[in-house]
This record gives structure tokens, C-alpha cells and sequence, in this order.
């Protein structure tokens, strides 16, 4: 019977229309007994595909399709374990030893040099035989598939035919199988399959026309020209064959001997020794280690040395019943080197003597008291009461979990130091597919098919950010395209895009996951590089890697941990020793008041516009309260329908409290109690999912352990919802009815979407405290150092300006001869520095300011043209004018505008840049250089703010503006005045939209006015109607309610228009007789400004203010 | 096989090819078959699969 031996998945990128699963599930409906994956140049679905076929009974084959030097290709098939490994290799040379990483391929030499365990096929169209037979003849391609022969063996190599209805199949393929006949080789059937059905060849055509970059008019010419290439039933390729039976009883045959690997058994991975190995077994390493800790972090008279013996005793044992002893010794190795490399990055700086820690635990490794011990975990577990089960259990099936954060700098070193230490060889990172989602398949699938790009962008900009299935309906629901969902081409594009909706786009690099491997990982899994220099992935993502158990390692970068750093940096500098965050006040009353006054932009983890809402409700006071803030706004707990009955017991328990009451929350069943009593009654963190099932229904370490496994992958929600019967069966055997067995378990399966461990939470929430502490105590040094370390959170630079301001944090704008490269503490200021300057970049700004140092400061701007360096634009240096960054050159910025040009001319008038600023080492004076300007108006210097900094440090736009707002918008300050369910009108700069997936279609947007923040809610029916405003406009008008609730204040939007202007208003700026605005009405209203600030300048009317804004004002950060 | 008002008897098949074209715009699904009739003489005739009409492909 026929087996196919040539097919590709998605994992061709865009060269195959088809996940892995979905083939293994056809390959079964159509009858085949075997199939072989061979994509191009990678093995990216394999592991996947190895697994799916192993579930449901059908070999699965491991192979590639492997692109040659001369373009040519070959199909390579692992017979054995030791071609896999063959495999591995050759790909990844084919990938590592070429200079563009998007052109792998593949010397034939080394194919030559090393085939053992390989089944090597001819290849397709463009295969081995057929393009020598093309270029060089019958009688060339005769001795070459000679040569063939010699090399890999008359077994092992075999002449591949391909029938696909294609003109000029049937004469190519009779030739090959002459040559093969006269030169003693076997012959091969296989179906070049790209999509599993006929149908797929649309979505298969598009992918072509969108990987050469062109229109499926375009592309004729690269197309294949029929729909002939998807997978058939067995029977349909045999009687295509049938004058070659021998061709398919072949394929039969090849099955068979790869029969002798399974990727899915056969990898060999084994995790490095850790060091000392050859002195003490590692129980005995790390029963000694641990031993020592134990003595020193809790002293036999700890009121915790008890718990903690017993702990230690339990996970030693844990640890060694599933032979993990190595694995934690050898995290110890790796965490010795990043304190090595901390200890080398922080070198000759204040905050060395910090007592900082190289990195942090996060995750559910921070439950470990061994990870404590080590150093892998900053958090006392026995203390904070932390549960184990999670990260570590009597039926742990795969290796657990231990995630650390970095600074960014030592991340950086330490990936260095880890290739270093074992091996290129030997490490990789660990990669992601990202997909197609909708945005991205309206722009490259509407290219394909010629659409109007201004109108794809339209819709890209405007549809929600989902899954690309959802076109069509997406379409039904924006004005101007309704109408067009069965149009000719938007019919095709809304088919198109449920097609390609979740199909692997490219290769990524994970955020921080990495493998070592005491067998060169090379063998297990083809390696390339990443889009970042020096860095190489694997090509499995974290589900293959944890299929194919190997120990993932994750080094992430935390830039909160970044900002921290630079901070206590800077506040060393300040006071001359720098703070030893482990011995703060963590319960400084001062910290708690401002985070309960959700005062919190700019903090770690508690600073969205969520959390701030919350925080003023749950009110915080201790590390414990804020591990639960860091955890409960996420979508575990939102859709488990935690939220709202957490915030209402703490608001009961709170009241209770000042009455002198005991509180008792209620909570589902008795049962629960216990594993719910420190969070009130609800589910909120992931281990106590776990705990929840075990003491409701009865499951077992292992049923919990399957349980944690199904919550961490993906499609986790029908994985978990399998567990239902189990949990029904265990909670009825404990008498619980089966109403409160389904709604405890509605919130356990909630936790399919994202969800923190408690550990997770408590490390995350100390950072959030440490944060809090350092903004508090230090206000100029942390907002410096946040400036330094964007883009994170949640918030631009520009909310996060204005937040420093409220705190009485001033920003200076850049200074050429102040200004250092990056953000720095000036008289108790914040400076911004030369690198955040549009144009200039961080190594022109650093040469700029090294200039500075060694020569002096510029002393004119024909002086700064002359010295700085010649990479130092001319747009650069207007821009830098423009902000301000000249100022103290004694001109106005219209005179170094004016000045700029003379010196450099445009770009399209200097032919030879360099040469012209070379001709500056004359000192010249030009004849029109002692022309006189004004200066630029206050709104000029404003928009230019935005234009060249991307936010603006000399106010709000709306205190030049708030004249001429419509008379009834409020001040974001007027709203505490009034009362719950009034009416009120607001406007503001759009920071933030949020359309959350568990909102059920509620949209918030978070905007500021030039008194602080306002929060709008939108129902679905106001956001369908507004939706081109509310996702498409920079300044929106809100009419709505006031809704008040203990301490939070938002407007529940009836109407969302784009902010507009009055015409007119009484005394407020009015018309000229030209019909502009009287500029002086418009100057007196700007802070820090006269009319005088800028004689001879022209006024400029509030309208083209806006519409000037609405160009340069920051992108609002859209979530969800 | 029906030419104008005759019939041709085809002797041999001697390639079969199929095209799936322009399906954004006007279909184009066609079965072609080269053939030699009776008497010498190649010709390709090809079926729209749309319309189910066979037609003979001008040389």
C-alpha cells in the first residue's frame, strides 16, 4: 500500500497550508498506515506531529526537505536513530552556515560526508535528478545519479516521482525512471502534498503570492498550476502509478524501516552533570548544600526552623524519588555563573556593595525551599506559606519548571556565559511560531489579493484584535465594510483569513527559555539563528521541547528589574551608599497609603488601569495583600468569577475589622475552606486550583499533577474540561452536590487562561513593594530610571512624564551641552538625554556627548556642526533645536533653525555630507548668519515635543486648549465633586483602550486631561456604534454617567466622539479679522509663557493645534 | 471524440494535466488531455469543470 513520503506542513512557512495535527488526522480519515513530514530546511512540526500520529496509530516519519547550494532540493527520511541525529546536523549547517539566516542551505559535500541512518529521495520538481536533468542533459544526469548510488548506497537512495496532474509529469517522471532503471537505483513514488484537502490550494496560492512578495496576479509565474497537491487516499496515487507498482510497494517499504526511530522515544536527551560530580553523587551534593543553607537562613531558633527541617526533608525526597538532584545542582552551577556575571556587570559601580541579587525567581519555583536555598527563589516559602504541589510532587511527569528574572544587562551576559560554559554545541534557545492573527492576515492576505491598502489598514486598525477567523464578522461590523463581506476579493479575504487564522508565521526566540544538553543538542534538534545577532534557537517551541523532556531553562529579562538596578544606582550616587532592598520597611505605612490612593503609575505589576481600580477598593497594607493584587487581575481568576466577590469580602472584613468583629468569608463548600481561607473564599491563585480539586474531589497527586500539566499548554481549556467526569465522580464520593461540583469547577477550568501561582505572585508583589519604596522615598531617581529602561508596563512616556510631574518631578528637555545619553538626575530635575532625540540614536549620542567631554561644551551651532559627529544628522540637530536642546546658545530656535540650514544644506543639495562638514574646520561666518528670528510659540514647541520626543515634558495639551473644549467638558479633578449617576461631559489624550476578552465586549479606555487620569467604560452597544473613534482617535469627547463605587470613579460612555472644538466663546480666543485666533489669548493660557516668549512669531489657531496633535500624539496603548 | 459535424477516434492519451486558475476572479478549472487521434494528428482538448463542456484547445 501507497505511504506518503513527501509532505509539508505549515512549518514550511508559507509553503504549506496545513498544521501537523491536522495532517495526522487526515492522513488517518484517507487510510494511510504512515506519513512523513518533511518540511523545508527544519523540523519545526515534527515533535508535534510525532505525538499527534502516536496518540491516534499512524507512524509518524521524521524528515526534511533539505534546499541544496544550487537551489536544487533533496527529501531526507531518518531511518535511525543516528540519521536523526544526521538530520539534525545537516540542517542545522544548512542554516548556521550561511549569511543570510532566511537562506539555508545545504553544501551536497556534507550531505555526501554524512547520510548514515538517512533515506535520501531524489526530490521533487526542483529535486536533485530533475534540475541536472534540466540544466545538463540526459546523459549528465545518468552519471550523477551514478555517483548517487556510490554514495548513499543503492538502499539508501532512491529516485523520487511525482505525479500531480502537472503538463509534463508523465514524460519527466518516465525519464527518471529510466535513469534510475539503467543505473540499478530504486524508484520512489511520493505527492509533494502542501494542504491536506483540495480545497486548501487558495490559502496554498495566497501563501505563494505573499511569500514572494507580490499579488496572486502576480504570481503566476511561481505557482503551482493546480490544485493536484494535497493529500489522497492511497488507492488514487497507486492507480496514478500503476505502470510503476514497484514505485509505491517502494514507499511501503521505507515505512517500514523507519519504523526503527520514534522521535517521540528515541532523543537520548540527557541534562549536563552538575559541577563536582566526579567528587559526591548528587543526593549527597545537595543534601550538604542545603544543609548549610538550612543552619544559616533559619538557626535552631527560628520559630520556623521546625516547618522548615520538615520541608526540606520532604523535598529532598521528592527530589530524589524522580532522580532531580543533578537538575537542581546543575540551576546551581548556572546561578553561580549569573552571580559571577552580576558581580562583573555591576563591577566599578555604587550599587556593587547593594547587596542586589544577579536575578529572581518568578513561577512556581519560588515555592522551593531547595530553590531558597540555592539562591533560585527570594522568597521564604515556610514563611509566606507557600504550597508546593505546584511546582514539585510524589507524580511529577515532566521536569519542573524554575524560571528567573534578569536585568536586562545581565540576561544579555549571562546567555554569553552559558554558550560559553557548555558549549555552542550544546545550547539553544528555545523558539515560538507566531501565528496569524487578524490584523496581520488582513494585510498580507488582502496584498495577495490586491485589495486597496489604504482600506486594509483601515481595517486593521479598526477590528479587534482576534483571531482572524473572526473576519467576517469583524466586517459586518465596521462602517464602510459591511457590505463588502461578499464582494468579489473581501469574500475571498474573510475565507481566506478562517484558514489561515492560528498557522505559524515564522520563527521567533522565546522569551527566555533555553536547553542544555549533555549530548550536543545539535543532534536532537536542528539549530538556527535568531533574528538577533549571536543568538541561536532551536527549532522547537516550549510545547515540542517539553514533549521531547528537555530541561527548559528560562533566563527571562525583566526591565522593572532594570529600572531598579539604575535606581538604587542613582540613589547611591545621591546619598553615597547605595539601599539594600532586602532590609527596607516592608511595612512602611507611608508606601501602603499611596498604593491604596491608587496612586500607582509607573509601579511594577500594580500600576494598569484595572489594578488601580481595584487597589483603591481592596486597599493593600502588607506583601501578602499585594501578591493577591498582582494576582487577581488575570484572566484565571476574572473568568472564575473571583473578582468581585474578593473585593466585597474585603470591604465586609475591613468593616467587620473597625467594628471589632471576626470575619468569616463564605465560601462553595466546607471543604474549601482551608484551601481558601487566605483568599477569602475565591480561587486566585493556580495552586490553589489544585488544592481545590484534591479536597473537593478526592484527586490524587497524580490526577492534580495531569491536571497542572493540562492548565500550562495550549487548547488548556478542552484539556482541563476533560478532567469534569473525574471531578464530578470524586466530589459526589464526598457528598457534594452535583450544582456546587459544576460551579467549583467552572472555576478551576477558569484557569485554563493565564493564572499566577502563589510563589509567583508573593516575588512579583515584593518587586511591586520595592518599586512603591523607591518611587516613594526617591521619586527623580526611579522616574530617570524608567525613563531609561521603556518601553514597559503600561503606561507612555508621556502618562509616565506627567505622573513624575504629579509627583514633583520636573523634566528638563534635552540640552546639547547638558545632556548626558540617556536620562540623568540634574538638581533634583530629570534631564532627558540626547539619545531619546527622533533621529539621532544611542551611538551618535553617545559620540555627541564624548565629544563634549574631551573638547568642551559646543559653544555655537556652526561649532556643533563642526565637532559633533558627521552621523549626527541634519534632522537630527533641528530636531534637537526644536525641543530646545540649543537654547543655551543664546539664539532663538527660529535663528539656529535659520543657522542649521546654512551650514547644512538639505540632503538633496549636499552630495558629499561628510565634505561639507569637513569644510566646517574653516571657521567660517556666513554673511546670513546674523539674521535675526523670533522664537517658536509655546503650541510650536509642544507639537514639536511630541514630533521629536514622542511625548511632551512642557505640559498637558489640553491647558492650551481648554478654552475652547465644549463648554460643558469637566476637568478629570471636578468628577471627585460630583455625584454617582450624573451626567457629565469629558474629554482627553487617550493613554490606554483595553477591550479585555473577559470583559464580555466592554471596552475601557483610560484617558488623561491636564488634571489626571479618567476612566470610561463602554458598553458593546455604544463601542459598535463609536468604534472609529474609540479605536482610531488620539483626543476623544466622552458623554456619559458617573459611576461611583468606594473610592473609584469612571464614566460609563453613552457617547464617544473625536475630541472637537468650539468656534467660538464669548472673551475666549477670537477671531481675527482674517478669521485666525488672536495668538495672545492663546499664549496667556500656556503655562511658564508670555506673548513676549516669542515676538514676531505667528499665531496659530487651537484647530490646527489639534490637528497637529492628533498626528504627533503618542499611540495610546491598546490592550486587547 | 466530436469534431464540427465528424467523428475522430482517439488512438492514445498521451498526457493528462489539470489547471486551477484565477479563482479570485473567474474560475478556471480545466481537465486537458493530449491526444493522438486516429490517423496521426495531436490535438488537446480540455473540459471546463465548471461547466461541464469539453472543448478543443486552438493550436
Amino acid at each position: 500500500m501507497y505511504s506518503e513520503l513527501h509532505c509539508h506542513s505549515a512549518f514550511s512557512f508559507l509553503d504549506g497550508t496545513t498544521l501537523p495535527e491536522r495532517l495526522v488526522l487526515e492522513a488517518i480519515d484517507l487510510g494511510h498506515s504512515a506519513l512523513a513530514l518533511t518540511d523545508h530546511n527544519g523540523v519545526y512540526g515534527s515533535m508535534a506531529f510525532a505525538q499527534a500520529a502516536k496518540d491516534l496509530g499512524l507512524q509518524a516519519i521524521t524528515g526534511a526537505e533539505v534546499t541544496l547550494l544550487d537551489g536544487s532540493h533533496v527529501t531526507l527520511l531518518a531511518e535511525a536513530p543516528v540519521g536523526y541525529a544526521n538530520l539534525c546536523r545537516l540542517i542545522t549547517e544548512a542554516h548556521l552556515g550561511r549569511e543570510d539566516r532566511r537562506d539555508p542551505r545545504l553544501d551536497f559535500a556534507s550531505l555526501e560526508a554524512r547520510h548514515e541512518g538517512l533515506i535520501v529521495l531524489s526530490g521533487c520538481r526542483t529535486g536533485l535528478l530533475p534540475v541536472v536533468l534540466q540544466r545538463e542533459g540526459l546523459t549528465a544526469t545518468c552519471r550523477f545519479a551514478e555517483r548517487c548510488r556510490a554514495v548513499f548506497g543503492k538502499d539508501h537512495f532512491f529516485v523520487e516521482l511525482q505525479r500531480n496532474a502537472v503538463q509534463g509529469d508523465l514524460s519527466l517522471t518516465r525519464t527518471l525512471a529510466d535513469i534510475a532503471d539503467g543505473v540499478g537505483l530504486s524508484l520512489v513514488a511520493t505527492g509533494d502534498v502542501h494542504y491536506h484537502r483540495r480545497e486548501g490550494h487558495r490559502l496554498y496560492d495566497a501563501l505563494v503570492a505573499i511569500r514572494n512578495r507580490t499579488t496572486l496576479d502576480g504570481s503566476h509565474g511561481v505557482r503551482k498550476p493546480n490544485s493536484e497537491f494535497h493529500l489522497k487516499p492511497p488507492a488514487v496515487v497507486e492507480a496514478l502509478f500503476r505502470d510503476r507498482p514497484d514505485a509505491i510497494a517502494n514507499t511501503q517499504l521505507i515505512a517500514e524501516r523507519c519504523r526503527t526511530f520514534d522521535l517521540t522515544k528515541d532523543l537520548g536527551y540527557t541534562f549536563p552533570n552538575f559541577r563536582g560530580s566526579e567528587r559526591q553523587t548528587a543526593p549527597q551534593a545537595l543534601t550538604e548544600l542545603c544543609r548549610v543553607k538550612l543552619e544559616e537562613l533559619y538557626p535552631p531558633d527560628s520559630s520556623y526552623r521546625h516547618e522548615a527541617e520538615r520541608r526540606l526533608e520532604e523535598e529532598l525526597r521528592l527530589v530524589d524519588h524522580h532522580g532531580l538532584c543533578g537538575f537542581f545542582l546543575v540551576y546551581n552551577d548556572l546561578f553561580e555563573l549569573a552571580r559571577e556575571v552580576g558581580m562583573d556587570v555591576r563591577r566599578g559601580t555604587r550599587r556593587a556593595s547593594a547587596n542586589l541579587l544577579p536575578g529572581r525567581g518568578r513561577g512556581s519555583s519560588v515555592s522551593s525551599i531547595i530553590c531558597y536555598f540555592l539562591g533560585l527563589s527570594h522568597i521564604d516559602p515556610v514563611s509566606n506559606q507557600l504550597f508546593l504541589g505546584r511546582f514539585l510532587n510524589e507524580t511529577l511527569a515532566s521536569v519542573p519548571d524554575i524560571d528567573l528574572d534578569f536585568p536586562r544587562e545581565i540576561r544579555e551576559e549571562l546567555i554569553r556565559r552559558v554558550y560559553q560554559h557548555y558549549g555552542e554545541e550544546h545550547t539553544g534557545l528555545v523558539c515560538t511560531f507566531p501565528t496569524y492573527r487578524l490584523r496581520s492576515a488582513v494585510r498580507e492576505l488582502g496584498k495577495a489579493l490586491d485589495l486597496p491598502v489604504g482600506e486594509l489598514e483601515q481595517v486593521a486598525k479598526l477590528a479587534e484584535h482576534r483571531s482572524a477567523a473572526a473576519l467576517r464578522e469583524e466586517l459586518q461590523k465596521l462602517p464602510g465594510f459591511a457590505g463588502k463581506v461578499n464582494a468579489p476579493l473581501w469574500r475571498d479575504l474573510c475565507d481566506l483569513a478562517a484558514e489561515i487564522a492560528g498557522l505559524p508565521r515564522h520563527v521567533s526566540q522565546h522569551v527566555g527559555g533555553m536547553i542544555i544538553s549533555s549530548r550536543p543538542l545539535v543532534e536532537l534538534v536542528p539549530l538556527e539563528r535568531s533574528a538577533m545577532p549571536d543568538r541561536v534557537v532551536c527549532q522547537w517551541d516550549k510545547d515540542s521541547c517539553d514533549d521531547a523532556r528537555f530541561i527548559k531553562i528560562d533566563f527571562l529579562a525583566l526591565g522593572m528589574l532594570s529600572a531598579v538596578e539604575e535606581c538604587v544606582e542613582l540613589v547611591a550616587e545621591k546619598e553615597g551608599e547605595p539601599p539594600d532592598l532586602s532590609r527596607i520597611d516592608f511595612e512602611d505605612a507611608q508606601v501602603y497609603d499611596q498604593i491604596c490612593a491608587g496612586d500607582t503609575v509607573g509601579l511594577f505589576q500594580i500600576e494598569s488601569r484595572g489594578q488601580i481600580q481595584m487597589i483603591r477598593r481592596t486597599r493593600p497594607r502588607d506583601l501578602h495583600d499585594l501578591a493577591v493584587e498582582v494576582a487577581i487581575v488575570r484572566p484565571g481568576p476574572i473568568v472564575g468569577g473571583a473578582v468581585n466577590p474578593y473585593v466585597r469580602r474585603r470591604e465586609a472584613e475591613r468593616h467587620a475589622r473597625e467594628r471589632g468583629l471576626p470575619y468569616e468569608p463564605p465560601v462553595d463548600h466546607p471543604l474549601l475552606r482551608e484551601a481558601l481561607e487566605e483568599t477569602l473564599g475565591v480561587i486566585i491563585y493556580q495552586d490553589q486550583v489544585l488544592q481545590v480539586c484534591q479536597a473537593l474531589a478526592g484527586f490524587t497527586a497524580g490526577q492534580a499533577e495531569a491536571l497542572r500539566r493540562a492548565m500550562s499548554r495550549r487548547r488548556s481549556r478542552e484539556l482541563m474540561e476533560g478532567f469534569w467526569e473525574e471531578f464530578l465522580e470524586g466530589a459526589r464520593a464526598r457528598s457534594v452536590s452535583d450544582t456546587t461540583a459544576r460551579k467549583v469547577f467552572e472555576q478551576v477550568v477558569a484557569f485554563s487562561q493565564f493564572g499566577f501561582p502563589k510563589s509567583h505572585a508573593a516575588a512579583f508583589g515584593l518587586l511591586a513593594y520595592q518599586s512603591a519604596w523607591l518611587r516613594y522615598y526617591h521619586p527623580v531617581e526611579y522616574y530617570t530610571a524608567l525613563f531609561n529602561n521603556q518601553p514597559m508596563g503600561f503606561y507612555s512616556l508621556d502618562a509616565l512624564g506627567r505622573d513624575a510631574a504629579r509627583h514633583g518631578v520636573d523634566i528638563r528637555l534635552p540640552d546639547v551641552n547638558r545632556s548626558n545619553v540617556y536620562c540623568t538626575v540634574e538638581e533634583g530635575d530629570l534631564r532627558i538625554g540626547l539619545g531619546f532625540i527622533r533621529d539621532c540614536g544611542w551611538e551618535v549620542a553617545e559620540e555627541t556627548v564624548a565629544e563634549r567631554e574631551r573638547n568642551g561644551s559646543y559653544r555655537s551651532l556652526g561649532d556643533l556642526v563642526r565637532r559633533a559627529p558627521p552621523r549626527l544628522s541634519r534632522n537630527a540637530i533641528e530636531n534637537l533645536v526644536w525641543v530646545g536642546g540649543c537654547d543655551g546658545l543664546g539664539l532663538t530656535r527660529r535663528e539656529l533653525l535659520w543657522q542649521v540650514g546654512l551650514w547644512l544644506p538639505p540632503k538633496a543639495e549636499q552630495p558629499h555630507p561628510a565634505r561639507v562638514r569637513r569644510q566646517l574646520e574653516l571657521p567660517l561666518v556666513h554673511p546670513y548668519e546674523q539674521l535675526r528670528f523670533g522664537g517658536v510659540t509655546s503650541d510650536e514647541r509642544l507639537v514639536a515635543e511630541y514630533d521629536v520626543l514622542g511625548f511632551s515634558a512642557s505640559g498637558h495639551p489640553f491647558s492650551m486648549i481648554r478654552d475652547t473644549l465644549p463648554p460643558r467638558v469637566l476637568r478629570s479633578d471636578r468628577l471627585e465633586e460630583l455625584d454617582h449617576e450624573e451626567h457629565v461631559e469629558v474629554a482627553g489624550l487617550v493613554v490606554a483602550r483595553q477591550r479585555p476578552e473577559t470583559a464580555n465586549g466592554y471596552t475601557f479606555i483610560l484617558m488623561e486631561d491636564e488634571a489626571g487620569m479618567i476612566n470610561a467604560i463602554v458598553r458593546p452597544d455604544v463601542y459598535e456604534r463609536d468604534r472609529v473613534a474609540i479605536r482610531g482617535e488620539p483626543f476623544l469627547w466622552v458623554l456619559g454617567t458617573l459611576a461611583k463605587d468606594d473610592g473609584t470613579v469612571n464614566i460609563i460612555a453613552k457617547h464617544v466622539r473625536p475630541l472637537k472644538l468650539r468656534k467660538s466663546n464669548g472673551a475666549r480666543p477670537e477671531r481675527t479679522a482674517r478669521g485666525g485666533y488672536r495668538r495672545e489669548k492663546l499664549i496667556a493660557a500656556l503655562p511658564n509663557s508670555s506673548a513676549a516668549d516669542s515676538p514676531g512669531a505667528g499665531a496659530h489657531s487651537p484647530y490646527k493645534f489639534l490637528k497637529q496633535l492628533r498626528r504627533n500624539a503618542p499611540s495610546a496603548k491598546s490592550w486587547g | 471524440m466530436d469534431e464540427g459535424d465528424g467523428k475522430r477516434t482517439i488512438d492514445e492519451i498521451i498526457e493528462a494535466w489539470r489547471i486551477d486558475d484565477e479563482w479570485w476572479r473567474e474560475p478556471i478549472i480545466r481537465q486537458y488531455v493530449e491526444v493522438v487521434l486516429e490517423g496521426g494528428g495531436h490535438v488537446v482538448l480540455f473540459e471546463d469543470l465548471s461547466a461541464k463542456q469539453w472543448y478543443l484547445q486552438r493550436p
